[in-house]
């Protein structure tokens, strides 16, 4: 690829533009994507370390039987919020992080469609997060399991605030990933750069899109579901209240509708970046392009119809369930597609063993164990037997474990170096691969078993002479082994920030277009927007496709936030957008966010309404109208 | 500057060639969703049907409520495999047309045929192909399960 660099008055000029100003606003008020992606990847991260916190003292509690480390009060908080915020505050978070980062870089745009959202987006992730981690302060955390099953979390059952806080802290994140799906949206049918039509677009950004999507669709249903159960709970109502003619299945339905889209939230942006990660050390192009972006699609779709599947014990009409049964096999058929795609791109080409892919043949091998004791429990039969056993626990963990956790790892070997300028170790990371990936399959593994012998979800403590010790002090061991491997990755990422190897531009001779640009890149990005002709645009000469370049007789855009707004199918250039600057408006309504949900919490309906006005003053701040630009035609669309 | 932004992006050579054949979205969008929309159709109607034809009150019937149900069931499943198979005919007859598109090598700066009316075209044939077997696979058990049998 052809890199025109723009002359150094420009590159200086654009640094004005677009560097974040130092000080407490910039701070708060920055909506860099490049800075917003960092700080969705660390503060999701520190939830993963609290999540792994709560299941390293679970694990010590079952590693014998009869122990009582934890009360069985203390076991239903931990369990519940080892699983809320691994799902909730991890999983999802922390591919947003990877693609707040990568997807303006990615697609050659110096910044989201919506940057200002972008930053309310993280702000309400933070906010929510603390809103729910308060509740540990107070020893009232939720206690009703992450999917929290009515009638045992109606107020009858569940007393205290454990329950509010998860209702709440639900609804509040939910804004938060609504309003940043919306914002991918956007950015993917406007921001790709001149030339990138939709047969170009890295698969990442096909992954994040599904998702997306989905999030749009599925969020409001547990935004419903949460919102009655809070009914229910505070002001007397029965929607899940059998006795008063309500329906507890309704719960379950509006959970799964949302819960099970859920779980391919969180996998469709991992296969994505597997999917962009695995041709760098194949040193080929990905086998399957098409198959794989619509395994990623028709994943997305067909996961809105399994949701009952998580409902099979529950006494439905067995004919209403095989729709749903059919579906849940279905859906096998896409994932599979891309594991095929990802050997046969191995298989074609001369894999480098680097640590970014061990990881990512950790991925395919607990993908498939995943899949495999996934899919076991789609007929209904098998899963009547199975369900609520440990069997159930082993399956989320190879596939949350699996298709999240290690492309994660493999994503941060490879991206970064980009985002800091420095390598991490080799060395190390072999050590934390082996080590996170013999302990997942020694901890996970014999959860199968267990659950076979009889062992329920969930229960605090066993007796001895069930046949169950032996297996739980091996999955204890490998749940050490797995956090002695997260650990040493902790060493090794502060290791590198001072004397990791120097990254340069493109450490790994990847194809696509974030590695054409410094390690870290620059506050604007692209000085000259890139123009696309090829799915690999660095790998074009080589591919002997048509060469893609920056686009030397494009302009410099360098006189406010601009980039350049393309067609959805083609990516024909249609304007120059103008884009907002650096806001505190996006703290302080997620600060007044905070103060609205901390008041229906406590029914302090006072600081209900403080934090209402919160809200109304700062989005009157937010869309008061600014100066119009000196110059009108910066809006001016190419095409009228 | 911005103007001369904008008037840069307006010269011929900076915008791509439309891509050939000029199909109508309409047929695109169609041939690469119709299927999916289709199952997702049958799935809508066919799922609460049963349920509330079994179970339309606070206990489980032995019979469905009303014998057309599952008539209706039937009709619908066809009739979404109907709507399944034109989206797939669309987007052959769209991938026939656009084969062209491939060869086509691109000339100048910005000047370029994408050919992702040729990849809308093929992802719509293999969408198709997948979700008419979604569609047979929901159609087969009601040939086979009793419509009211309860096992847990």
């Amino acid at each position: 690829m052809a890199v025109t660099t723009a002359p150094m008055e420009s590159t200086e000029q654009l640094n004005r533009i677009w560097e974040t100003r130092p000080g407490l606003f910039g701070v708060l008020g920055t909506v860099d994507h490049k800075t917003i992606g960092k700080r969705y990847l660390i503060t999701a991260f520190v939830f993963f370390l609290l999540g792994g916190l709560a299941a390293s003292v679970m694990r010590w509690q079952l590693s014998r039987p009869e122990m009582h480390l934890l009360s069985p009060e203390a076991y239903n908080q931990l369990f519940t919020m080892h699983g809320v915020t691994m799902i909730f505050l991890f999983a999802s978070p922390i591919l947003s992080g990877f693609s707040n980062y990568l997807w303006p870089l990615m697609i050659g745009a110096r910044d989201m469609a919506f940057p200002r959202v972008n930053a309310l987006s993280y702000w309400t992730f933070v906010m929510s997060g603390i809103f729910i981690y308060s509740s540990v302060l107070i020893g009232q955390a939720p206690d009703g399991g992450w999917f929290a099953y009515v009638p045992m979390t109606e107020l009858a059952y569940s007393p205290g605030l454990n329950m509010d806080f998860y209702a709440l802290g639900m609804i509040f994140l939910s804004i938060s990933t609504t309003i940043g799906a919306i914002n991918f949206v956007v950015t993917f049918f406007k921001l790709r750069a001149p030339g990138m039509s939709l047969n170009r677009v890295p698969v990442i950004l096909w992954g994040t899109l599904s998702a997306s999507v989905m999030i749009v669709f599925a969020a409001p249903a547990l935004t419903a579901a949460c919102i009655l159960l809070f009914f229910d709970r505070h002001f007397g109502m029965h929607f899940f209240d059998a006795a008063s003619g309500g329906q507890p299945l309704l719960w379950q339905h509006l959970f799964w509708m949302f819960g099970h889209p859920w779980v391919y939230i969180v996998v469709l942006p991992a296969i994505g970046l597997a999917s962009d990660m695995i041709p760098t050390f194949a040193r080929r192009p990905l086998v399957g392009y098409t198959f794989v972006v619509l395994s990623t699609i028709t994943t997305a779709i067909l996961g809105f119809g399994v949701w009952v599947h998580h409902m099979f014990a529950t006494g439905l009409p067995q004919m209403a369930m095989t729709f749903f049964s059919a579906a849940s096999m279905m859906i096998a058929i896409p994932s599979g597609v891309s594991i095929f795609a990802w050997i046969a791109t191995l298989w074609h080409g001369r894999p480098m063993f680097r640590t970014p892919l061990l990881f990512l043949g950790g991925f395919i091998i607990l993908f498939v164990i995943g899949g495999i004791n996934g899919v076991m429990t789609a007929p209904v039969p098998f899963d009547w037997q199975l369900t609520d056993s440990y069997f159930i626990v082993a399956h989320i963990h190879y596939v949350l474990v699996g298709i999240n956790v290690f492309p994660v790892f493999g994503a941060l070997y490879y991206w970064l170096p980009k985002m800091t300028g420095r390598m991490l170790s080799e060395r190390i990371g072999r050590w934390v691969f082996w080590l996170m990936f013999i302990g997942a399959n020694v901890a996970f593994f014999p959860m199968h078993i267990t659950g076979m012998l009889g062992m329920p979800r969930r229960i605090y403590t066993y007796q001895a002479g069930l046949g169950w010790t032996d297996l739980n002090v091996i999955t204890t061991v490998g749940a050490y082994i797995f956090a002695l491997g997260v650990g040493l990755f902790i060493f090794d990422f502060f290791r590198s920030l001072k004397h990791g190897a120097i990254a340069g531009n493109n450490p790994w001779d990847a194809p696509t277009l974030e590695w054409s640009v410094s390690s870290p890149p620059p506050p604007y990005n692209f000085a000259v927007i890139p123009v696309v002709r090829s799915r690999h645009p660095l790998w074009a000469e080589r591919l002997g496709e048509a060469p893609s370049t920056t686009g030397s007789e494009l302009p410099v855009l360098e006189d406010g936030r601009e980039t350049i707004g393309t067609s959805m199918l083609d990516s024909r250039p249609q304007e120059v957008l103008l884009m907002p600057e650096d806001s505190i408006w996006p703290f302080l309504l997620s600060s007044a966010l905070l103060v609205f949900f901390y008041g229906i919490l406590t029914s302090l309906w006072w600081l209900a309404i403080i934090g209402a006005v919160g809200l109304a003053t700062t989005m009157t701040g937010w869309f008061w109208p600014s100066a119009p630009p000196d110059d009108h035609s910066r809006l001016l669309p190419v095409e009228s | 500057m911005s103007r001369s932004a904008n008037e840069a992006l307006q010269q011929p050579t900076m915008q791509p060639a439309p891509p050939t054949p000029d199909v109508h979205h309409a047929f695109l969008w169609f041939g690469l969703f119709g299927g999916p929309a289709a199952w997702s159709l049958q799935l809508l109607i066919n799922y609460p049907l049963m349920a509330h034809a079994c179970y339309p009150g606070k206990l489980p019937l032995g019979t469905p409520t009303s014998g057309r149900a599952w008539a209706v069931a039937v009709a619908i499943n066809a009739l979404m495999i109907l709507i399944t198979l034109a989206a797939g005919a669309t987007a052959i007859s769209t991938w026939r047309r656009s084969r062209g598109e491939l060869a086509a090598e691109p000339r100048g700066l910005l000047e370029n045929r994408p050919a992702r009316t040729h990849f809308m075209a093929y992802a719509g044939m293999l969408v198709s192909g997948l979700f008419l077997f979604a569609l047979i696979m929901s159609a087969m058990p009601l040939f086979i399960v009793p419509a009211c049998s309860y096992g847990a």
